[in-house]
């Protein structure tokens, strides 16, 4: 029978702030690496408390990892019938896969990454994908995945395993022991983990691998994403309010150091915690020195103030020059640059002097115009220094020189509206 | 002049009539972040429409322009307070730039 928590003791004050650290430093420490014994037995537990056969687990370093894993396990088995791909694997397929298949999969692969972490990732997949089938070939796993496999190794349960998992967790926890502690730890957690951590990186593997592979999504349960909603009720359980096998269980599959996986029908590729991460004074992902998150097969993504920027901004800033900021389109991004390499260099690399500024409603504009006749347009470039109101960055937008008359003026451009237009009664 | 409520990039400002033909959008983000997870996102109470390529708001009650994030609406960004916007009609004016080179005028990119 649940007790009725009505307040909170000191004591279990204090155990909230514990447990957010715990879950903080569990993966900001990027010193916990995947047991990976620990996390194939909470996989088939998950996979087998979501009515699923036990699949094939396969361990990688980094969530672009997952991708390559899958994306091989797709060309063995699209290119080979299920049944044939048994008898060859009895026989020589798998150097052949590992001479040319291994290869095809690869070419897909844009030079740059390839060249970074071919030898880590491919080896490292490579030889646990063939392990672990050659190692189950022929026994009851391998007819479990065939019925699920088919045609399509591809298959993806990632939806049904998630909603199983949710739905049954969910359903045994109970959702009216949440609300206490919900903004203290969960919201807590889940912002440092979940929204600065994890949707940065999903988004930057989705990015990179969309028009190389087929993109495979990552699983909605069992992931760094579930952190918050865990920690939540790690606390009620802590405090005796709760002891739910089944969250005991998933919880135990998080803390075996998995980041995020991809569900398939018959196996799931797990990535590892990250090795490095930098953040900055509100812990967005951060490094003015190199990657802000890195993992151990070496992929990495840099980011400025939470900002996903390109490695070269860091890694060599003087490959930094006008072309590079006349050929960004994003203004965030524009503004990372002139972050990085300082307001001076920006001005001297966009060769600009100020012609005018203003005051207006709390907020400084300034205009400039380039010292010189741009050397392609024949004509000098105006650009207006605007900075928001409610974050202080200051953005350089470019305007046509007939909006350039005032500062003022060429703000309300940027709004299409002329400098009497413009006024704002509210900014924020 | 019309009143004007403006929120980062995106403005609003107050209009006697939204064009006749506009049609009804369901959503209720007006500007996505094409570079981060946030959005400019309007309340319940208040209609979005587009005609033309335009957008417009029809505010029957009192509505909200607020700073959310895509993956969860229902958090604040923690940039740009929510802005309470005042029965009426409004229309969305996205702050845009100059491409010198292509001679091309753009939505401003975040």
């Amino acid at each position: 029978m649940i007790k009725i928590l009505e307040e909170l003791s000191i004591e279990q004050e204090n155990k909230m702030e514990e447990i957010e650290k715990f879950w903080n430093d569990f993966i900001f420490s990027c010193s916990n690496n995947i047991d990976e014994q620990k996390a194939e037995a909470s996989i088939n537990w998950l996979y087998e408390l979501s009515e699923l056969p036990q699949p094939v687990v396969i361990f990688v370093d980094s969530p672009l990892g997952c991708q390559y894993a899958v994306a091989l396990l797709k060309e063995i088995f699209e290119e080979e019938k299920f049944e044939q791909v048994r008898d060859k694997v009895r026989a020589k397929v798998w150097d052949k896969v590992r001479a040319n298949v291994r290869d095809k999969v690869w070419d897909k692969v844009w030079d740059k990454v390839r060249a970074k972490v071919r030898d880590k990732v491919g080896d490292k997949v490579w030889d646990k994908v063939r392990d672990k089938v050659r190692d189950k070939v022929g026994d009851k796993v391998w007819d479990k995945v065939r019925d699920k496999v088919g045609d399509k190794v591809g298959a993806k349960v990632g939806a049904k395993v998630g909603a199983k998992v949710w739905d049954k967790v969910w359903a045994k926890v109970g959702a009216k022991v949440r609300a206490k502690v919900w903004a203290k730890v969960r919201a807590k957690v889940w912002a440092k983990v979940g929204d600065k951590v994890g949707a940065k990186v999903r988004a930057k593997v989705r990015a990179k691998v969309r028009d190389k592979l087929q993109f495979e999504p990552f699983c909605s349960y069992g992931n760094i994403n579930d952190y918050g909603w865990v920690s939540n009720f790690d606390f009620f359980t802590q405090i005796g309010i709760i002891d739910e096998p089944d969250f005991n269980r998933f919880k135990e599959l998080l803390i075996t150091g998995v980041y995020d996986m991809i569900q398939l029908g018959g196996f799931c590729v797990v990535s590892g915690l990250p090795c490095k991460i930098n953040r900055n004074m509100n812990e967005d992902l951060h490094s003015e020195n190199g990657a802000a998150i890195e993992f151990g097969d070496g992929y990495k993504e840099y980011f400025w103030n939470g900002v996903s920027i390109e490695p070269q901004w860091i890694e060599n800033k003087k490959s930094i020059t006008t072309v590079t900021i006349a050929g960004e389109k994003n203004a965030e991004k524009r503004r990372c640059i002139r972050e990085i390499i300082g307001t001076k260099r920006f001005a001297e690399l966009l060769d600009i002097i100020e012609i005018d500024s203003d005051h207006v409603n709390g907020q400084d504009v300034t205009l400039y115009r380039t010292k010189s006749i741009d050397d392609l347009i024949g004509e000098h470039i105006f650009y207006v220094k605007v900075i928001c109101h409610s974050t202080k960055r200051e953005y350089f937008l470019c305007i046509p020189a007939e909006a350039a008359t005032n500062a003022w003026a060429a703000v309300a451009w940027t709004f299409n509206k002329n400098k009497e237009q413009y006024m704002p009664s509210i900014e924020t | 002049m019309e009143k004007q409520y403006r929120q980062g990039d995106v403005l609003l400002e107050r209009i006697d009539t939204i064009p006749a033909k506009s049609k009804i959008v369901r959503d209720k983000i007006i500007a996505h972040g094409e570079n981060s997870d946030h959005c400019h996102r309007v309340t319940d109470e208040v209609e979005v429409l587009e005609a033309e390529g335009k957008t417009f708001l029809r505010v029957s009650k009192e509505g909200k322009l607020e700073h959310v994030k895509v993956s969860n609406p229902e958090q604040w960004t923690g940039e740009h307070h929510p802005i309470s916007l005042p029965p009426g009609n409004y229309e969305v004016i996205r702050q845009r730039e100059y491409d010198p080179y292509e001679k091309h005028i753009r939505n401003v990119q975040d």
